[in-house]
């Protein structure tokens, strides 16, 4: 019987995830997701890089309508006297940085950082983890710009699925990107594709998102008062990776000897 | 015809669906904008419907052709514009439901 690869680099100590939902990884896995990221800023091309902190303001959050969008809230931090928040994406790094900027020319970024969702409760060692390192790409542009760089991102990745052989489908996400929100929302999120989501099979037969392709529209640009040069109204999207996702679904797929190869 | 009772009809073709669909959106939809919207006019572009509009969208819609639209069918293909949902839609109207 072929032996389950993550189960095998639990025992090996490489990866363990921790009772709160968090991963530690070393030796192999560690390389992967070092090589993963690598390939994916090479995809991206030569970009201004911002290294995001956990912690994240409330204010950004709230002009973003965050706690609107999505009522179970951000994780809160406490120290004596003083609480914070941690990031639930590394893009609204990118918007707070960017908050009430004229752009001459179009904006893109690459950003990176741990990110903190407890959804519902439940973490497994499929990566649904409470603590996650994000990786992404965000475009402030005109409308049919960012929807070129939307469309460039899915291509790109099909063929660098293809290329490590992995196996996945890209396909229109059913849930909303911007909340946990009423039938409405969802609706005109899955009309105007809004958003697609590059997602694997997993030997357990469900499936796993690793990679999310969105469209903000003029959500976070109007929200965030940043402007364009010469655009009556400047959109934005982002491409977000969940870098432990693909690490564990590499391994799930290819096996530790096939990914041990292509990270060298 | 459902448990016997007879429902109201209001479109007899998908010319009356289309002009009916059109005028509705322009008078309850875009009221108090300065749109103005042709059969042909893209309907999701530029925030013209926003998330509680498409629901008054499907509610008319629904109401119009006698049964209610699963969420799987509420795609781009079938909404892009009037003339489009009028032609997806409206064919559907049966005579009978009267």
């Amino acid at each position: 019987m072929k032996s389950d690869p993550i189960e095998e680099l639990r025992r090996s100590g490489e990866i363990v995830f921790t009772a709160d939902g968090a991963l530690i990884v070393s030796g192999l896995p560690l390389r992967l997701m070092r090589w993963i990221d690598a390939q994916l800023r090479q995809l991206g091309g030569s970009l201004t890089e911002i290294q995001c902190p956990a912690l994240i303001g409330r204010d950004f959050l709230e002009r973003a309508n965050y706690f609107e969008s999505f009522p179970h809230g951000a994780t809160c931090v406490e120290a004596t006297q003083r609480c914070g928040l941690l990031a639930p994406a590394v893009c609204y790094h990118c918007f707070g940085m960017l908050t009430n900027v004229d752009l001459n020319t179009p904006a893109e970024i690459t950003c990176i950082g741990k990110c903190y969702r407890h959804e519902n409760g439940g973490t497994d060692s499929a990566g649904r983890l409470w603590e996650f390192t994000m990786r992404e790409f965000v475009c402030v542009a005109p409308s049919e710009v960012v929807q070129q760089q939307r469309r460039d991102w899915i291509e790109k990745i099909r063929s660098f699925a293809d290329a490590i052989g992995l196996e996945g489908q890209v396909e229109i996400a059913t849930d909303p990107f911007f909340g946990d929100a009423s039938r409405g929302r969802k609706l005109l999120q899955q009309l105007k594709e809004l958003k697609y989501e590059f997602s694997v099979a997993l030997p357990d037969g469900s499936r796993r998102a690793l990679a999310s392709f969105n469209l903000h529209e003029t959500f976070f640009t109007s929200r965030f008062g940043i402007r364009l040069f010469g655009a009556p109204q400047a959109h934005s999207g982002c491409v977000a990776f969940g870098l432990e996702r693909w690490m564990l679904a590499i391994l799930a797929q290819r096996g530790i000897d096939e990914a041990a190869q292509l990270c060298g | 015809m459902k448990n016997g009772r007879l429902r109201s009809t209001l479109f007899l073709d998908v010319s009356e669906f289309e002009a009916a669909l059109l005028r509705f959106i322009q008078t309850e939809l875009l009221l108090g904008s300065n749109l103005t919207l042709n059969v042909d006019g893209a309907l999701f572009e530029d925030s013209i419907i926003d998330s509680l509009k498409i629901l008054q969208l499907l509610a008319f819609i629904e109401s119009a052709i006698g049964r209610s639209i699963p969420d799987e069918e509420i795609v781009m293909k079938h909404f892009r514009t009037v003339r489009v949902i009028a032609e997806r839609f409206g064919g559907e109207h049966r005579l009978d439901e009267i």
